[in-house]
């Protein structure tokens, strides 16, 4: 190992601070024993209380837990199947098409498929909507990782299934989707963690009727930022935290880029 | 009748013919071995004979059927990949078991020849083992037992010592031949490495862009080269080009340039003027001048 020079050393330090110092601000407030984020006072779960007793917020939770699952479901399913054609075909054009939403401005998203629910579709916004707003923007996510799962391994083996007597769905069933399954559950938490945590599309496309964590504490900080926001951010933030780290647990090259 | 015939196959990429017209026959029980430099077509053929390439022109038959119809999976034919293409994600036992699986053995029964291949290749103890645990030279004879388990009518070997040191190629190559003769299955042996195909092979097809130069038992594979390139490919011989001088029962006199006389033990001769391949070991050089000449 090279030692790093101070000045790097600083330079990564600064930018890390940078990037946890704002969380830990919040987390350090959700347990502060003052209706105001100013100074701390001490130590109190008083605000996760009030979490739990708050009717609304229960309301929320439920939505986005029952959001996230539903549509990380299909787009794991989805985002699984076109990984996989995108690895065996390899035609020009569907991974642009697959991961593009990947990369356009959640407000474009949002914008256009609020357009096309409400004008083509004549949809009344609510769950529905968001769901499969929510489907659409998760499919790339895991087709990437699926594909780069599939990239790594020795083209042969599914030769030498097919060789050894396997039709193509045993080849499947028995060697393709184990070996893919780490690729495929790392999607799936991937997208429950981008679902859990959408405000933009969310936002344009629930409607009136419906709220979900990230809308929820959005409107109650147009009024002030209470503790019960922290409180809330702090257990978001650690679903988060959860769901990341077991998708990296899952799939190695996951964490080494995907595509 | 032969087990395997192909008929004049041809298999074009594009622009550029990878295998052309070529024909040979393989027999039950036989070792046969395709030899050539690397890219002249070996593995071509024989993704084309297990099923996952189609010749674009002539016919493969196994026993007397022709295949052009049948999909890779229901060929009597396995592979053994030059990777060992191993299923990482199953044991030993269970790679071996994929097979007989697949053709719906019965359990007892796929547990009896499980166990009876891996003995045979000496692997018993490692069956609870992942691909991953295991040595080269152990994912190879894993490799083997897959692909005999289920008495293939023929076996496909695609460079399979290629990825070995030099002493478990040695060690592999006598094995390979003791397998053979136990199991009763034909081999169809892939190889750029011509002392392996001379050790092991009941007969040669030594092959060149796409075309197989000759077809014969090592023997003469080695001592009677039919072209210049067969014997600049066996190899450890000297090309020289000569004169034929005179031409007697079961023997030539040649001049070659710069050497003086030489006596071959050949009969025919076309023409009055050749290529004379050397090999060292079969050289006498003679001080005196040879009695008549
Ligand atoms: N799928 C393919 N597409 C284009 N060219 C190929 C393909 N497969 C093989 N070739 C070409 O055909 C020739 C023979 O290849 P191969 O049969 O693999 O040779 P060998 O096994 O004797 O080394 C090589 O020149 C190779 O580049
Ligand atoms: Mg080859």
């Amino acid at each position: 190992m090279r030692r790093l020079p101070v000045w790097l050393k600083l330079a990564a330090g600064f930018t890390f601070a940078f990037l946890y110092l704002p969380l830990l601000v919040v987390v350090v407030y959700s347990f502060n024993d003052s209706r105001l984020n100013a100074e701390w006072v001490g130590f109190t779960l008083d605000w996760y209380r009030a979490l739990f007793a708050d009717e609304e917020m229960q309301l929320a939770a439920r939505n986005s837990l029952f959001i996230a699952l539903v549509s990380s479901l299909c787009a794991t399913f989805l985002g699984t199947l076109a990984g996989l054609a995108i690895h065996r075909y390899n035609p020009r054009w569907l991974p642009l098409l697959v991961i593009t939403p990947v990369a356009m401005p959640e407000i474009l998203l949002g914008v256009s498929l609020l357009v096309f629910f409400i004008q083509v579709l004549h949809l009344t916004l609510g769950l529905l909507s968001v769901v499969l707003a929510h489907i659409s923007f998760s499919i790339g996510f895991v087709a990437i990782i699926v594909r780069a799962r599939l990239a790594g391994m020795d083209e042969g083996i599914f030769e030498a299934a097919r060789d050894l007597g396997a039709s193509p769905w045993a080849t499947f069933r028995l060697v393709t989707f184990p070996l893919i399954l780490p690729a495929v559950v790392a999607g799936f938490l991937m997208a429950f963690t981008l679902s859990i945590d959408d405000f933009v599309i969310t936002f344009f496309t629930a409607g009136v009727g419906v709220s979900t964590l990230p809308l929820q504490i959005y409107s109650m900080i147009k009024i002030a930022v209470t503790p019960e926001v922290n409180a809330v951010s702090t257990l978001l933030m650690l679903l988060t935290l959860v769901l990341v780290i077991a998708a990296s647990r899952m799939d190695k090259s996951f964490m080494k880029g995907g595509a | 009748m032969a087990l395997l015939e192909i008929i004049g196959i041809t298999r074009r990429f594009g622009d550029f013919e990878a295998v052309k017209n070529v024909s040979f026959a393989v027999e039950s029980g036989e070792f046969f071995t395709l030899l050539g430099p690397s890219g002249c077509g070996k593995t071509t053929i024989l993704r084309m004979v297990a099923g996952f390439d189609l010749p674009d022109g002539g016919r493969i038959l196994l026993d007397e059927r022709d295949l052009a119809a049948t999909p890779a999976e229901k060929r009597p034919i396995h592979t053994v990949f030059q990777s060992y293409a191993l299923f990482p994600h199953l044991t030993v036992g269970q790679n071996v078991a994929f097979p007989l699986r697949m053709a719906k053995v019965a359990e007892a029964e796929l547990k009896r020849r499980v166990g009876e291949t891996l003995e045979q290749v000496h692997l018993a103890e490692l069956a609870e083992h992942y691909p991953h645990e295991i040595s080269g030279g152990q994912k190879q004879r894993v490799a083997l037992a897959r692909g005999l388990v289920n008495k293939p009518r023929l076996l496909l070997l695609d460079e399979p010592l290629g990825a070995l040191d030099l002493k478990l190629r040695e060690e592999m190559q006598l094995e390979l031949i003791k397998l053979q003769r136990e199991v009763g299955v034909t081999f169809m042996f892939v190889t750029h490495a011509q002392p392996e195909a001379l050790a092991l092979s009941h007969r040669i097809a030594v092959m060149n862009q796409g075309r197989i130069e000759q077809l014969d038992v090592p023997s003469k594979i080695y001592g009677f080269p039919t072209n210049r390139f067969v014997a600049d490919f066996i190899g450890n011989c000297n090309l020289l080009e000569v004169r034929v001088v005179e031409r007697r029962d079961g023997e030539l006199r040649l001049e070659a340039a710069g050497l003086g006389k030489v006596v071959a033990p050949a009969s025919e001769a076309v023409g009055d003027r050749g290529v004379l391949a050397l090999r060292p070991e079969q050289v006498r050089i003679f001080a005196a001048p040879l009695e008549g000449g």
